[in-house]
C-alpha cells in the first residue's frame, strides 16, 4: 500500500493542532474569512477618517480663504447716517426741529447702599430738583430697584458719576428734544415720555418717524417761521390781543412755509402751558373770517360771468332781510363797480353779487375750492368747516361777505392760492415737495378770472382798506377781513377777529401770507380801530419785506410802466354811473 | 528607537503650525478688542454729534440771534431798496489802475479812524 504520508505524521499530535503560519500561510475556512473581514474594516475606517480630514480641510480652506469674518460676533458700526429709534425732523433747509438724544435714567439698588442718608444728601446736591426726603426713603427701602430720576442730561450724568457712590446705576433711555422750543410747537407737536407722538407731525407721522432713519424733511422754513411768529407777537402785544395765527404758503406747490398759532407752548415741556395753548388755530380753529371771503364771492361772480370788472351793484342802502340788516363798514352810499365793492369791502355789494350767482352755484364753487369739507393735511389737528344746515338766500348773502360759514385759515390759504395762481388748487402740505416731481393740482377757475382777481387784490393794498400791508418793492396784494366773534346766539361787536390775507408778488404770485389777530383792542395809534387793515395788515407788510430776500424774491419798481399796465384796473370816474340803479 | 527624518520634519511642521495658529488667534482677539473699542468710540462720537447738532440748533434759534443782534450789532431788516440787479449799479470810470492813480491817498493814522472795531489788540505785553 503506497500511501502518501504527510509530513509530520505523528499519531500523538492533537487533532486540532496545526503549525503556525510562517509567511503567507495556506489559509482556508474560517480563519481566512475573519482576516478578510478585519482587513475590510480597516479600509472602511481608514476611508472614513480620511473623509473626515478631507471635510475639515475643505472647511478650513473655505473659512480661511473665502468666508473670512462670517459668523463673527464683532462687526464694525455701519457707516452713514446716525441712527436713533425715532427719526429727526428738519426744516426745508435741514435745520434741526426735533431730535432724539440718549438720556440716561438714574436708578439705585438700595441693597448696595452703604450710607443712604449721605448718598441722598450728596445726590440732591447735584440734582437739586429732587427732594432729599423722598430720595432717602427710596434708598433706605429694602427693594433692589428704585427709579430716582428719568432722562438726565449728559452733564447731570457726569455729576452723578463724579459722586462715586456705589449702588447708583444708569439705564439707557432716549429723550425727544425740540431745540427750537416754542417756534414750531404747533407744527412739530411733541412726543410723550414713551416716545409716542402726541400732537402735530410727531403724532401724524408717528409710524413713519419710528420706521425710518433719514430725517423727515418738512416744507417749513425756520427763518420764515421765526419772522411770522415775531410779527404776530408784535401785533398781539400792540393791540393787547388774546391770540393770533398766521400761515405762509407757496401758492405754486401748496407747501406751508410757516404756520404759527399763538399763544403756543414749549414742546419740551408741554405740561407747563395751559391746555388751551395746545390748540392749533390755523388748522383746528374755524372762524367766520369776514371780508376775506369776498375774494371767493368776486372770483365766483367773475368766473360765472354773472358780472364783469366794469359791472357793479347799488350799495346806497343797507339790505333788510328777515330780521337782519346788511350794511357797509366803509359805506360809500352809492352805486359801486365790482372793483370798488372789493376795495371798499362793501358787504351790500358782495351780498348782492352772491345772490346774483345763486346759492347752488355758490355752494358748488366753494366746494370746488375745498372750503366745504375738512382738508387733507399732515397734522392730526384738523377741523371740518361749520356750514349752514340749510342754504337759504340769507345764507348765500352772508356767506358772500364771510359770515355764517366757519373755515380754518389753512383752507383759506389753499383756496386763495388757487384764486391767484391761475386757478390751480394744490393740496396744502407740510412736507417738502421733491423738486423733480411737480405737485398735482386741479383747475378750479379760469386763468382769466385769476388775473382779474390779482388786479383787485392789488387795488385793495394800493387804494383800499389794506394800504398798511404795502411792502415797498414786493407788490403785495390782499384783502382785509374783520369779523365779529360769535358769542351765544349773536355776534359780539367788541370782540373781533381781524385778518389780512395777502399774496406777493401779485403780478406773479409766489407766496400767500395771512395773519389773524384774535380779540385785538384798538389803541391811540390806530385811532381806536381794531380792524384787519389796522391790526393784521402792518404785520403782513413787515413779514413780506423781511422774508422776501430769504425766499429769493427780487424787489421791483411798482411804478414801472409794465407793472402798472399789468395791474391796471379802470375805476369809473366820479362822473360815471353814480347812483345809477342796477 | 530611530527617529526617521520624515517624522522629524512632520513634528517640526506641527509645532510651527500650532504656534502660528495661536499667534494668529491672539492677534485676531486683539484686533477684535480694538474693533469693539473703536465701535464704542464711533457710537460715542455719534452721540456727541447728535448732542452738538441739537445744541447748534438751540443756539441758532432766530429769536436768540435777534436778541444778540439787538444787544451787540443793532442790524436792521433788509429792505427792498437795499437789493438791486448787478447791471443797475453804475460802473466806475476807468480801469482799476486808473482808479488807483486817481484815488486820494489816505493819510489818516489807523488809530484815529473812529467806529466800532471787532477787538482791541493790546501791544504791551505784561509779564
Amino acid at each position: 500500500m503506497s500511501k502518501t504520508v504527510p509530513r509530520d505524521e505523528n499519531p500523538c499530535r492533537p487533532r486540532h493542532f496545526r503549525p503556525g503560519p510562517c509567511g503567507p500561510a495556506p489559509q482556508e475556512g474560517p480563519a481566512k474569512h475573519s482576516l478578510e473581514m478585519s482587513h475590510t474594516r480597516l479600509i472602511i475606517t481608514g476611508a472614513l477618517l480620511g473623509l473626515a480630514f478631507l471635510v475639515i480641510g475643505a472647511r478650513l480652506v473655505e473659512v480661511a480663504g473665502f468666508k473670512a469674518g462670517d459668523g463673527r460676533q464683532v462687526r464694525a458700526v455701519p457707516v452713514g447716517r446716525i441712527e436713533a429709534s425715532r427719526a429727526d425732523i428738519v426744516d426745508r433747509n435741514g435745520a434741526l426741529l426735533a431730535t432724539t438724544l440718549a438720556a440716561p435714567s438714574l436708578y439705585a439698588n438700595p441693597k448696595q447702599m452703604l450710607d443712604p442718608r449721605d448718598a441722598a444728601h450728596k445726590l440732591v446736591g447735584v440734582l437739586p430738583d429732587l427732594s432729599e426726603g423722598e430720595v432717602y426713603a427710596k434708598l433706605a427701602s429694602d427693594k433692589s430697584f428704585v427709579w430716582l430720576k428719568r432722562q438726565l442730561t449728559p452733564r447731570q450724568m457726569a455729576a452723578v458719576n463724579r459722586l462715586g457712590i456705589p449702588g447708583f446705576e444708569f439705564q439707557d433711555e432716549e429723550k425727544r428734544i425740540y431745540p427750537q422750543g416754542n417756534a414750531f410747537a404747533h407744527v412739530v407737536g411733541f412726543a410723550g415720555i414713551d416716545n409716542k407722538g402726541q400732537a402735530g407731525i410727531e403724532r401724524g407721522f408717528d409710524d413713519v418717524l419710528r420706521g425710518r432713519k433719514q430725517p423727515l424733511e418738512l416744507a417749513v422754513d425756520l427763518r420764515v417761521q421765526a419772522i411770522l411768529r415775531d410779527e404776530i407777537v408784535k401785533q398781539m402785544t400792540q393791540f393787547r390781543a388774546a391770540g393770533g395765527s398766521g400761515i405762509i404758503m407757496n401758492v405754486n406747490t401748496g407747501e406751508v412755509l410757516a404756520l404759527v398759532s399763538l399763544p403756543d407752548f414749549d414742546p419740551n415741556d408741554p405740561g407747563a402751558s395751559p391746555a388751551g395753548n395746545l390748540f392749533n388755530r390755523v388748522t383746528l380753529g374755524t372762524y367766520e373770517i369776514g371780508s376775506v371771503f369776498k375774494i371767493f364771492t368776486t372770483a365766483m361772480a367773475l368766473d360765472a360771468h354773472v358780472t364783469s370788472m366794469t359791472g357793479g351793484y347799488d350799495a346806497s342802502h343797507p339790505i333788510q332781510i328777515d330780521r337782519f340788516t346788511i350794511h357797509d363798514d366803509h359805506a360809500q352810499n352809492r352805486w359801486l363797480s365790482v372793483p370798488e365793492i372789493f376795495m371798499y369791502s362793501s358787504n351790500i355789494g358782495a351780498a348782492k353779487m352772491a345772490l346774483d350767482v345763486g346759492g347752488d352755484r355758490q355752494r358748488e364753487f366753494l366746494g370746488r375750492l375745498g372750503l366745504l369739507k375738512a382738508p387733507s393735511f399732515e397734522l392730526p389737528e384738523i377741523a371740518a368747516p361749520l356750514l349752514p344746515s340749510v342754504w337759504r338766500p340769507i345764507n348765500t348773502m352772508t356767506i358772500g361777505f364771510g359770515h355764517g360759514i366757519s373755515v380754518s385759515p389753512l383752507q383759506i390759504a389753499s383756496a386763495v392760492g388757487a384764486v391767484v395762481n391761475g386757478g390751480r388748487l394744490y393740496r396744502a402740505t407740510l412736507l417738502k415737495s421733491p423738486k423733480d416731481q411737480p405737485a398735482t393740482a386741479t383747475q378750479v377757475l379760469s386763468a382769466g378770472t385769476s388775473v382779474e382777481l390779482r388786479k383787485l387784490l392789488r387795488l385793495v393794498v394800493e387804494k383800499g382798506t389794506g394800504k398798511m400791508a404795502e411792502a415797498p418793492g414786493y407788490l403785495v396784494g390782499g384783502k382785509t377781513g374783520t369779523a365779529e366773534k360769535v358769542s351765544g346766539k349773536g355776534y359780539n361787536t367788541k370782540s373781533l377777529i381781524s385778518s389780512f390775507a395777502g399774496v406777493f408778488p401779485i403780478n406773479d404770485p409766489r407766496f400767500f401770507v395771512m395773519i389773524s389777530i384774535d380779540e385785538p383792542h384798538g389803541d391811540k395809534a390806530s385811532f381806536g380801530y381794531a380792524t384787519g387793515g389796522w391790526v393784521a395788515a402792518p404785520g403782513v407788510s413787515r413779514t413780506v419785506s423781511r422774508m422776501a430776500s430769504l425766499v429769493g424774491i427780487q424787489p421791483v419798481d411798482e411804478n414801472s410802466p409794465e407793472i402798472r399796465r399789468s395791474l391796471l384796473v379802470t375805476l369809473p370816474g366820479p362822473a360815471g354811473r353814480k347812483l345809477a340803479s342796477n | 528607537m530611530i527617529l526617521r527624518p520624515a517624522i522629524i520634519v512632520w513634528f517640526l511642521l506641527v509645532v510651527a503650525v500650532g504656534y502660528a495658529m495661536f499667534q494668529v488667534k491672539y492677534e485676531v482677539m486683539q484686533q477684535e478688542e480694538t474693533l469693539v473699542r473703536l465701535n464704542k468710540q464711533i457710537a460715542d462720537g455719534r452721540d456727541q454729534i447728535r448732542v452738538l447738532d441739537a445744541e447748534w440748533s438751540y443756539l441758532t434759534q432766530p429769536s436768540r440771534l435777534d436778541r444778540l443782534n439787538t444787544r451787540f450789532l443793532g442790524l436792521g431788516a433788509i429792505t427792498g431798496a437795499q437789493i438791486t440787479d448787478l447791471p443797475v449799479i453804475p460802473e466806475r470810470a476807468g480801469t482799476p489802475a486808473a482808479l488807483v492813480s486817481n484815488a486820494t491817498p489816505v493819510s489818516v493814522p489807523t488809530a484815529q479812524i473812529a467806529g466800532p472795531r471787532l477787538a482791541t489788540v493790546s501791544t504791551r505785553i505784561t509779564p
